[in-house]
């Protein structure tokens, strides 16, 4: 059922299913043309991977590019260029001076944006389709003539302290949530947030920035991701010609050791904040990588136990136990694996070991599935399905579909109705297989956060 | 009342809004798209925080409440039909937004309608709702921008003016089930109020399914002070201070009363408002981020309302370059004021409003929030591109006229936070 409805929802998008791929040295555009609606690819001869959704009910055109370096890829010189250089790709080429990249956007009532993630970078471009050649011609000079002086890295090195000011250094919340991370991940490069720290910012000298320009802003590295009321062969033509130059010989990310092979601390994390009076408490598990087996059985869980409008989770430790004030889940995916987190806000009363008790009984009380029904698969099957439906209607959540589960899975059909056929063909013994492995049988790292002077965390 | 046109020519989907009555207190809005077999329901009920008699009764919590019965059936019935339920208070409305696949949506109606008719609030949920209100409160007294943002209310309107609300400490939860059911069954039938249809629906299958949804409109009793509480604003204002401990930054908040609606120079603000902080390469962003690194971030804050609320040109930078970061930003509006802007920055802003409007009609859920916040603040149809269209009207002499009063020193004053 789920897969018919999202062949409905994409019914003009033909995808050509003898689609080849590109023997080294020559470019193959891999494409189906289409009156109205397609889905075009191609790799570049240089190495540039490209996709053009062609979608005539757009009324932008969305456009980003998807580096493969994000903060885990930062060597220890390195920590916090990804971010840095984020800013730096807003500055002058040779051609043109700082302003003219988002000029074009203001201009005509677009939108220009980048963010730095733990995996990629990414830029965000959206614009009325009349103006689209112009924006190609934009970002083809800035990855390839970017002008990189003392005085631009200079000024960037200002920007982005007062970023990471704002961001961090005077929100207690976001404060301790970074101290987390560092003590959650120790070693892994996940451990430090992609907008680096003032020291790393501090350190950044033009050699090292340009080294890392030329070393990983490579065509390899790179997806370019067009979604919107273009004409798909004329627009890849229109891609080839102005990225078809840009050098390759790309640096090769470092690999990022995958969460479910990281050994996470056994000792409970404690951190104290300048937080109101409540405490939390968190017990964390580490769940597969999208790349992994058992990944969309384990998305499927997440979404099961926390995902509607009854939190399980919650429902059991808050409304039927009342033993918190609140309840508070996350489920953080990333590259090399997701993290799934429940915790309990008590107020100050609470110990630290009650805390810890009361949502270990709340974990064994899940433990015995009872609410892993078929009933309840099927309805998350349903909220995930709506949930890729949605991107139909923007073009930007479109490209960015197209972006993440080509760089993260490694197959683009999944933002073209793939993955509601993954999310179908989930059973329910595999969300049971998921529970048991990743949650019921195994140790989560506890973090409790209380109020207090930030220096006395343990 | 429609009297415009839109100012960009809108292919495809979603559709352009269209609206008619149920009954004498009831209008429909539809915005179809078929794009996706996904359907967005909104009910919009025309009284919101800002009501001094929606405030005394406790309508943010038996509004937000509803959903929330003591047995967690209906929350449980959402759930089986996959359906999101989202309730929000404005200044000015109530609104209740859900979102289900096509095939659902006949069940979800019926759903809701036992939603707006739940008598069995859970009282722990209530409970729950008062201590996270204090957290709430608790925690928005460490946050930077909400202090700052108080403290230029503050400095322009009086103790007991509404538009300071949302920066007050909150009233405790009404937990009273009959003050509560009383406030929900008052607030439903009210006159005025709004449902919103979008997605992949025909008009004949809106009109059969809106027909009934909603229980028969009663005028509430005429003793009842829905309206909002203005004050006259605070006429003496000094430059300021307020101060959170710990922080490296100030925060500056330049301001002064924004325009109304009804302001004849709404388009030539939005003109000079976008020039002056628009955008990335507005005169703050140059003056303060570009040029010399002073900020990551400078802009202006204060939409017009129905009266005028506060209007600001905001930016922060570390504490120890406080003094000449602020000089720029008072010299970057002072300068608006005394020069004007170019005829270049006239043509380009009118350009790029213009162009915005495609980024905000890409799905039926924009255009129909939009079409139901027109309706809900009495707004013509197509009132913010019938004002761009007025500003594309404008000379420049008319720009520079309006930004050398408007920007002019003598009307605007500084808040500073700063580290304690």
């Amino acid at each position: 059922m789920l897969t018919l409805l999202f062949s409905m929802a994409l019914a003009q998008d033909e995808v050509d299913p003898a689609a080849g791929e590109a023997l080294p040295g020559e470019s193959v555009v891999e494409a189906v043309p289409a009156v109205t609606a397609g889905h075009f690819t191609a790799t570049l001869a240089n190495g540039l991977r490209v996709t053009v959704l062609s979608d005539p009910d757009h009324k932008v055109v969305a456009t980003q590019i998807w580096v493969a370096v994000g903060s885990a890829h930062e060597a220890q010189a390195e920590l916090g260029f990804a971010h840095l250089f984020e800013h730096l790709m807003f500055g002058a080429t040779e051609l043109h001076d700082k302003e003219a990249y988002s000029r074009l956007h203001t201009v005509n009532g677009g939108r220009e944006n980048a963010y730095t993630m733990f995996d990629n970078t990414v830029y965000l471009s959206e614009i009325a389709p009349e103006h689209h050649d112009a924006l190609l011609a934009l970002e083809a000079e800035r990855f390839s003539k970017l002008l990189i002086d003392q005085d631009n890295l200079d000024n960037e090195k200002k920007i982005v302290t007062e970023e990471l000011r704002i961001s961090t250094e005077n929100d207690p919340f976001s404060r301790v949530a970074m101290r987390g991370l560092a003590a959650l991940f120790g070693d892994h490069p996940y451990a430090h947030s992609p907008a680096g720290t003032k020291a790393d910012i501090a350190g950044a000298d033009l050699d090292l920035v340009r080294k890392f320009y030329d070393g990983y802003y490579r065509p390899e590295n790179l997806h370019l991701v067009v979604a919107g009321p273009v004409h798909g062969p004329t627009t890849l033509a229109t891609i080839e010609a102005l990225f078809g130059g840009l050098p390759a010989d790309a640096a090769t990310p470092p690999e990022v050791v995958a969460l479910s092979a990281w050994d996470f601390p056994d000792d409970r994390i404690v951190l104290k904040e300048d937080l109101p009076p409540i405490k939390l408490a968190a017990q964390v598990y580490p769940l597969p990588a999208p790349s992994e087996q058992g990944y969309w059985a384990s998305a499927l869980l997440m979404e099961m136990v926390v995902g509607g409008e009854v939190d399980l989770f919650r429902h059991h430790l808050v409304e039927e136990q009342g033993k918190a004030i609140e309840a508070l889940t996350f489920h953080e995916e990333l590259e090399a694996g997701a993290i799934a987190g429940f915790a309990s806000v008590s107020l100050p009363f609470r110990s630290q070991a009650k805390a810890f008790k009361l949502l270990s009984a709340t974990r064994k009380h899940l433990d015995q599935l009872d609410w892993a029904t078929e009933e309840r698969l099927q309805t998350a099957k349903r909220r995930m399905l709506q949930a890729e439906l949605e991107a139909a209607w923007f073009a930007e959540d479109q490209a960015h579909a197209v972006g993440i589960y080509a760089d993260w899975w490694g197959d683009e059909s999944l933002a073209l109705g793939g993955a509601a056929e993954a999310i179908d063909a989930v059973t329910l013994e595999q969300v049971h297989a998921a529970w048991n492995d990743h949650i019921a049988g195994a140790e989560p790292v506890e973090i409790f956060i209380a109020r207090g002077k930030a220096e006395e965390a343990k | 009342m429609s009297l415009l046109l839109p100012a960009v020519a809108l292919a495809g989907w979603p559709a352009d809004p269209v609206s008619w009555e149920v009954d004498q207190g009831t209008e429909v809005v539809f915005v179809e798209d078929h794009r996706v077999p996904l359907v967005e329901v909104r009910v919009w009920f025309p009284v919101g925080s800002w009501s001094p008699w929606f405030a005394e009764n406790g309508g943010a919590e038996a509004f937000e409440i509803q959903l929330y019965d003591e047995d967690s059936a209906l929350r449980q019935r959402a759930d089986e039909l996959a359906a999101s339920f989202s309730f929000h208070v404005d200044p000015y409305s109530s609104n209740l937004a859900v979102r289900c696949l096509k095939e659902d949506l006949p069940e979800v109606l019926e759903l809701l309608d036992e939603v707006l008719d739940n008598t069995s609030f859970s009282p722990d949920e209530l409970k729950r709702m008062g201590q996270n209100r204090k957290i709430a409160w608790q925690s928005s007294n460490k946050d930077f921008m909400f202090k700052l943002e108080q403290g230029v209310l503050f400095s322009l309107f009086a103790e007991g003016d509404v538009r300071r609300s949302d920066y007050e400490e909150p009233a405790k939860v009404v937990k009273d089930d009959l003050t509560l059911l009383s406030t929900r069954s008052t607030l439903v039938r009210m006159p005025g109020r709004l449902i919103g249809f979008g997605g992949d629906l025909t008009r004949d299958d809106v009109e059969e399914l809106a027909a009934d949804l909603l229980p028969t409109v009663v005028s509430p009793d005429p003793s009842l002070t829905l309206e909002p509480v203005y004050l006259a604003p605070n006429t003496e204002r000094t430059s300021s201070e307020v101060t959170l401990p710990g922080l490296t930054q100030t925060y500056f908040g330049y301001h002064r009363e924004g325009i109304t609606w009804q302001d004849p120079s709404f388009p030539a603000w939005l003109v000079a408002d976008h020039v002056l902080g628009g955008h990335f390469f507005s005169r703050l962003y140059v003056a303060l981020r570009h040029d010399d690194g002073d900020t990551y971030g400078a802009g202006t804050r204060g939409d017009p309302w129905h009266v005028p609320l506060a209007y600001g040109a905001w930016t922060f930078t570390r504490a120890e370059n406080q003094a000449s970061t602020e000089q720029k930003l008072v010299e970057t509006v002072s300068t608006l004021a005394a020069e004007g802007i170019t005829q270049q920055e006239l043509d380009e802003a009118v350009s790029s409003l213009r162009g915005e409007q495609l980024l905000g009609s890409q799905s039926p859920g924009q255009v129909l929030d939009r079409a139901l916040w027109e309706k809900v603040h009495d707004l013509p149809e197509g009132f913010r591109s019938y004002q761009i269209e007025r500003a594309g009207e404008l000379s420049l002499e008319e720009v520079n006229a309006f930004a050398s009063d408007f920007y002019a020193p003598e009307h605007w004053t500084m808040l500073r936070l700063v580290a304690e």
